[in-house]
């Protein structure tokens, strides 16, 4: 019988296969015996590190904001006489006799 | 040096680089470059895919540890497929069963579960399988690498310590060999 074979039929077709997810698995394991440590590509350790680092930066950013603003704000926040009033009418008779006692002689309110 | 369309194409240059400056980032690259290519060529040598796999992983392993020892005087593409042929003849002196495997699903002598990984349906490429791993040696692995990875004549001599004009020689015996055991009742 003759045949007449042709490359460009059978193409690099090979009678072969893999089993699912071997060449990942392959790399893992290459990985291990090389005594490469991390499960992690170095390029993704290093975006999550950047992240962490950014993240522990914006929070502390945030911290000291939140300080210094509370800081400046204590001082601008604008209380009206009634509030004063309002807020030391709501004291116990024996907090307010302390506050009247400690601030009675002092020199800032009493100028 | 070609590569299949599935794999990461980062340059022989680059992954070089990167090994130099960082092994383990480089090598991430390099085996996403070259893992399929180096099974496939060390699985059509050994036939069975378990000592493929053994074998690649040695080769894997072998590439990461000498990696100083690549001196660059000649191209990454084939100081890694010298690792791999190594690796593989190896395997196969080891274990000739992948022979004998394609040799009876040729002769329908064996019936054997899918789980081998060897597709006996496809006479025709098990046919011509059992054609290449017929030649000599280094027939045999001319015509491999310059048929199914695309090698230049120049990469295959380095991979295999010959000269272009000798791997060109044994590359177009083989393919003349081929088409004949094709094309015969044998």
């Amino acid at each position: 019988m003759e045949r007449n074979f042709d490359f460009e039929k059978i193409e690099k077709r090979l009678p072969y296969t893999v089993p699912d997810g071997f060449f990942d698995r392959l790399e893992a394991d290459v990985m291990r015996e090389a005594g490469i440590t991390t499960g992690k590509p170095a390029c993704i350790r290093r975006r999550l590190w950047h992240k962490m680092t950014l993240a522990a930066a914006s929070a502390a950013a945030a911290v000291a904001m939140c300080v210094v603003m509370n800081v400046e704000t204590c001082g601008r926040q604008a209380y009206g006489y009634d509030d004063v009033e309002q807020a030391f009418s709501g004291l116990s008779n024996d907090d307010q006799a302390y506050i009247l006692q400690v601030y009675q002689d002092d020199i800032f309110m009493n100028q | 040096m070609k590569t299949d369309n599935r794999q990461t194409t980062y340059s022989d240059e680059r992954i070089v680089k990167a090994m130099r400056k960082s092994p383990e980032e480089g090598f991430r690259l390099l085996m996403g470059k070259y893992r399929e290519p180096v099974y496939w060529h060390i699985r059509r040598l050994v036939v069975v895919h378990d000592d493929a796999q053994d074998a690649a992983q040695e080769a894997f392993v072998r590439i990461f540890r000498s990696f100083d020892t690549f001196r660059g005087d000649c191209s990454l593409g084939s100081w890694i497929y010298r690792i791999a042929t190594n690796e593989a003849l190896r395997a196969a002196e080891r274990n000739k069963e992948g022979h004998r495997l394609l040799r009876a699903a040729e002769e329908a002598t064996l019936l054997l579960p899918a789980d081998n990984y060897i597709d006996y349906t496809d006479l025709e490429a098990v046919r011509l399988q059992k054609a290449i791993l017929s030649l000599p040696r280094k027939q045999q692995l001319a015509f491999n690498m310059r048929y199914y990875d695309g090698l230049s004549y120049a990469e295959i001599a380095d991979a295999t310590g010959s000269t272009a004009a000798n791997v060109k020689a044994n590359y177009h015996a083989a393919k003349e060999k081929i088409v004949n055991y094709m094309n015969s009742n044998d």
